[in-house]
């Protein structure tokens, strides 16, 4: 699977996450497109800095 | 200790029992107010409504102008579907500014140590809830302690869930600490509310760059 697809996939799921996080914390606010937006940009990030912590770790590693 | 909401007609016309009194301080007629007062009558019920003695019982009264305190029943028969309705309605034609205005100068006459600073500052955002152990609203100087809850910074959309979080306070030994209300959860709400607010423009305005950019568009 490509990065860029193994990446989007990912993010999807961990913004899915914090949807349902969101919605278990806070059952009274409902959850509109800013929240969504907001859920799926935290999930891309965090992917991205797992993915930079990977390489940045593996990277000491192999030094 | 249960919350229960009641129109307060007049100053000092309160009905002496209850356990706590807090008032619903609203400085002027906005949006906001009206958005809080839709949370208001959707959470808490009406003080008719709860069985408990009066002795366990938080009255949250709402000033109403007393000209129209006999219309509320036909607009509660009216607009109890719709809380949103109902709030801008209360807003509009019902609550009364000048009694509100009146709760605040007793809060800040003079100012205790805890509201002191919000007393010097700009007092005409709001909403503010205000509770005391006592009927307060024809004292001229109300002496600590107190719960004064401010919530001119607080998100439109996150209203319900600091009513509820005042709903519990009340249940609280000590009222006046705010344990309840000045948590890290209520906090990161507030961050992901205002998030949101941001990125929902942002949103919008790359979907229009995508929309104007693809090929075979007008």
């Amino acid at each position: 699977m490509k990065f860029g697809a193994a990446l989007l996939v990912s993010s999807t799921f961990v913004a899915i996450v914090y949807g349902v996080l969101f919605s278990v914390t806070y059952p009274r606010v409902e959850i509109n497109s800013g929240i969504a937006a907001l859920c799926a940009l935290a999930g891309l990030l965090t992917c991205l800095g797992t993915v930079g912590l990977w390489k940045l770790v593996m990277g000491s590693r192999s030094l | 200790m249960e919350t229960g909401y009641s129109q307060l007609p007049q100053l000092g016309k309160e009905v002496p029992g209850y356990g706590l009194y807090s008032y619903a301080i609203l400085p002027s007629d906005s949006r906001r107010g009206a958005l809080f007062l839709a949370e208001v009558f959707k959470e808490i019920p009406s003080i008719g409504d709860i069985p408990t003695r009066p002795a366990q019982v938080n009255i949250f009264y709402i000033p109403v102008r007393s000209e129209r305190a006999g219309d509320f029943p036909g607009l509660v028969r009216t607009l109890a579907a719709t809380p949103d309705k109902m709030g801008a309605e209360y807003t509009k034609s019902f609550y009364d500014y000048r009694m509100a205005r009146a709760l605040l100068d007793h809060v800040c006459n003079p100012p205790a140590a805890s509201v002191r600073e919000l007393c010097d500052g700009d007092l005409s955002r709001g909403p503010y809830i205000f509770t005391y152990a006592s009927p307060a609203s024809n004292m001229s100087s109300v002496p600590p302690p107190f719960l004064f809850v401010d919530l001119s910074d607080v998100h439109e959309r996150a209203f319900n869930e600091l009513l509820a979080a005042f709903k519990a306070q009340v249940k609280r030994e000590d009222v006046s600490d705010q344990a309840k209300i000045r948590t890290l959860r209520l906090t990161i709400l507030q961050v992901a509310l205002k998030a949101a607010d941001w990125i929902n423009p942002v949103e919008k305005a790359l979907a229009d760059i995508v929309h104007s950019a693809a090929p075979g568009e007008d």
